[in-house]
Formats: structure tokens, sequence, C-alpha cells
């Protein structure tokens, strides 16, 4: 097994590990309690901070940005938080404490992360199939409860 | 021969529905189908548009360890349909469809594509024994691959050249999925359409979906690109047809938000890519992200077909048979 970190949990629970990294961290939660409960930490912890009410960014405030004035290099927070593997406690309790004020005032918006309306799609896929097709057998899945409910 | 499910009919309504359906057999029987299977289903996409119908539409579908089902109502008159009720509900009228669940519309004009292709394109039709479905007789038509496994059945009505019911079998033989009338009655009063909504949003038709969107022609193991369309939000649907069954791939720039997803999902791999697959009435649903696009697949196609060629929708040759079975018998585990 390579020289897996915690950190690792938090790419982890954002769907971000490949294929084997995620199978390394599952195995590695199977193994071990600790692991566990600190994924269970890591996922209150940020339940908490989605819970809290979001407010938009003011205008102004992405105009600085896009000037480059207050720029926040996300990547540079993560290049430290890889060079300080083992203090991620430390980290996390700051960036909850930080983003607790942080999303009072501004709520970054996550413009690249989608989450697809399956049952829109499904109806949309049933709607377009229906033509120049059997219609009832194709329009049937969209006249019946059927995911998530 | 033909029985008609007419509880609750007064007789002399009963007289006018069994003058309906002997006028409706005497019009649309498969007179020129004989008893060849692709002639058959064939027929049964023009004989759904023709025949006037009320009956009750079951679909059965595989989830988890056990077969979930569930029922609606069907109603069609004059190329006007409605499928469904409350808020699941499906109407269809010159061409156009409009589609509500759970307060979320989706309104197609009138659709733009190619025709699908013919029903014997890529797969194996043979008639089976005769059968009876919903109480009316039924020729049964089995769609087998080229391994001789039967993969699906079709039943349709001898008299009204109907679809009555249409069974998706998996690798072993076992029903996935099945949509059928339980009850059926010819004739009727056309159907009222519920209101579309104002300003529903609606798919259009594209010829050039951008260099950022992956559009294959073709999709193994014999899905055909039929249509290109762009929804209001953006997100581009790939429609695609192998004669018998289709196959949706909906693509939306973006990395996938995994919880936002709905509950219920099993995990798996595409390519290597996590993934999250659903089993849903429509059929088999596959969520997965690469090169910074969010792609959803939707196929009404055996399981096994559909992440054949929604794998494929990545074109890689070398490489997806194998994670395939890794994602057909490994993380998902539905059957």
């Amino acid at each position: 097994m390579s020289d897996l970190h915690e950190d690792a949990l938090s790419a982890y629970l954002d769907g971000e590990l490949d294929a084997a990294a995620r199978a390394e961290v599952e195995g590695r939660l199977a193994e071990s309690a600790e692991w566990r409960a600190i994924l269970d930490e890591v996922r209150e912890t940020r339940g908490a901070l989605r819970a809290l009410p979001q407010v938009d960014a003011a205008t102004e405030f992405w105009a600085r940005v896009l000037a480059g004035d207050d720029v926040v290099d996300l990547g540079a927070t993560r290049r430290a938080k890889e060079r300080r593997p083992r203090v991620w406690k430390v980290v996390a309790a700051g960036a909850a404490a930080a983003a607790v004020i942080v999303v009072g005032v501004i709520a970054v918006p996550e413009r690249d992360k989608v989450a697809p309306a399956v049952a829109s799609f499904t109806n949309a896929h049933a709607a377009r199939s229906s033509v120049n097709a059997d219609v009832v057998s194709n329009l049937a899945s969209v006249g019946v409860p059927g995911l998530g409910r | 021969m033909t029985r008609i499910v007419s509880a609750g009919l007064g007789r002399a309504a009963v007289g006018v529905v069994l003058f309906g359906v002997a006028m409706l057999a005497v019009s649309n029987a498969p007179a020129s189908a004989g008893a060849d299977p692709e002639a058959l289903l064939r027929d049964a996409r023009e004989a759904s548009e023709d025949v006037a119908l009320t009956g009750i539409v079951e679909v059965r579908w595989r989830q988890g360890e056990g077969m979930r089902s569930e029922t609606t109502e069907a109603r069609s008159r004059r190329g006007a349909y409605v499928v469904g009720r409350g808020e699941h509900v499906a109407v269809g009228a010159d061409g156009a469809r409009w589609a509500a669940d759970d307060g979320i519309a989706t309104r197609w004009g009138h659709i733009e594509g190619d025709d699908p292709p013919r029903p014997g394109a890529t797969w194996n039709l043979s008639l089976g024994p005769g059968a009876e479905v919903a109480g009316r007789e039924a020729y049964m038509i089995v769609a087998t691959n080229d391994d001789g496994a039967a993969r699906a059945r079709f039943f349709v009505d001898k008299d009204l050249g109907l679809l009555l019911r249409r069974d998706v079998l998996q690798h072993d033989g076992d029903l996935e999925r099945s949509v059928r009338f339980t009850h059926l009655a010819a004739g009727g009063g056309a159907p009222a359409l519920p209101p579309v909504p104002p300003g529903a949003p609606g798919p259009t038709s594209t010829d050039d979906v951008g260099t950022r969107f992956v559009a294959p022609e073709r999709l193994d193991p014999g899905f055909r690109l039929l249509g290109k369309y762009e929804h209001p939000d953006g997100t581009v649907q790939l429609f695609y047809g192998d004669g018998l069954f289709s196959l949706s791939i909906f693509e939306q720039p973006g990395t996938v938000d995994w919880g936002g997803l709905p509950d219920g999902e099993r995990r798996g791999t595409v390519n290597g890519e996590r993934a999250a697959g659903y089993a849903t009435p429509a059929g088999t649903v596959v969520v997965w992200g690469r090169d910074d696009l969010v792609l959803t697949g939707v196929s009404d196609a055996p399981r096994d077909v559909a992440y054949e060629a929604i794998a494929a929708i990545d074109g890689s040759d070398d490489g997806f048979l194998t994670d395939l079975v890794d994602f057909v018998l490994g993380p998902f585990g539905w059957n």
C-alpha cells in the first residue's frame, strides 16, 4: 500500500480520487476504525458548513477578483496542504472557522460542479424515444413514480 | 377472440366500443405483415399512432434484489396520447411531447431526427409461441443476439397490430424490465390533454454541438446517432438507436457533484472513472465524468448492452472491454 494520508479523505468525499486511490482509501476505511471516525468527522464538518445560509457575492467582489485584486490562490492552498499533510485537522479547523465567517459574507459559486437532473433526463429520453416508435411503452416510464420516490 | 375490458360501461357503450374494435381490426390489422417478425414490429410503431385505446399499463423493473412494479393509465386517439396521471404524466400530440414529473416539465416541439434503423438491423428476430396479453391474442417476437441468447420479447396484438408488451431480459434470461398492458379497451373518446405549462423548457435540434462535446456517429454494439439536441440550460443530448432499443447521452460541462445525485445509486466505473448507476422504470442510467464533462447515459436496452454502448462514448478501443467486465460484475452488483 502506498503512503496514504488522511488528507485523501477529503478528496475521497469530493469524488476527486482516481479509481486506484479510491480503492486504496476504501480498503483503509474497511480496516481502520480510526479512519472511519476521521471520515465521519470530516463529513460532519462539511455538512455543518453546507447548512449555513448562503449569500451571493457582491458584484464588485467578482469584478475585483477578475481584475486581479484580492485573488485567492486556491492552488496555493492545496499545495500548502500537500506540503503539510499531517496537520490536516488544524487546517480543517482553521478553514472551518474561516468559512463560517466567509460564508456569511460571500458564497463562492461552484460553477463547475454539476449534479445531472437524472429524473428529467430519463423523461427527456423517454419522450424522444417515443417518436417513430411505440408510444405507450416508451412513455410509460414517465407515468409512474420511479427514481428516488 | 377479442376480449374487451369494459367494466363500468353501459350496454350501449359496449356496443359502440365493439363496433369500434371491429372497425379498427379491419383498418389496422397488420395484413401486410403476415408472420414476419420484423414487419410486425415495424407496423407496431405505426399502430401506436393510429389505434384509439384506453388501458392500464404496468411497468416492472429489477431494482436491487427484487422487482418493483408500478401501474399507470394510457389513452390515445387520433395521434394524441396521455400516459400517466397526476404529477407523473406524458402527453403527445402532433409529433410533440410533454413530460411532467413531480413538477419538472420537459417540452419537446416537433421532434426532428433520423428514422431509427429497422428492427432487425442489430438483433436476430424470430416468432415464438403465441401468447395472451391483457386478454388479447398476441404474436410473440423474440430478439436474440449473435450468441443465440434471448434478450427481449415483444408481444404484438394479432388484431390491432399494437405492441401489448415488451420484456427486456438479462443475459441469464431472467426478466430485467417489462412494460405491458394489463387491461386494454380499444376505441373510446379522445383523451383530454392536460395543459402544457407556458414557458416549459424544450430542447432544440442542432447540427453542431461544439468541439467540447463528444458525439460519435456510432456506438458499439450497434447504436447509430439519430439526433443531437440542445436543452435550454446548455445540456447536449445525443440520441442513438439500434432498431429495438435507444440510448441518450446527456453532456454537461463541469465535474460531477456526487453529493447532488439522487439516492439509491450503485457505484461502478466507466473506463476507470467513478460512476453512479441507477435502475429506473425507463431503464439503465449511468452518471460519470471525463475531461471536464459530466455524462449521463439513459438506455432501455439490456443493462450489459447499455453499459457497452455507454462505455464506447469514450472511444477507448483498447481498454473498455476490460473495464466493462469490471463495471458489470464488480462494483455495481445489481443482480
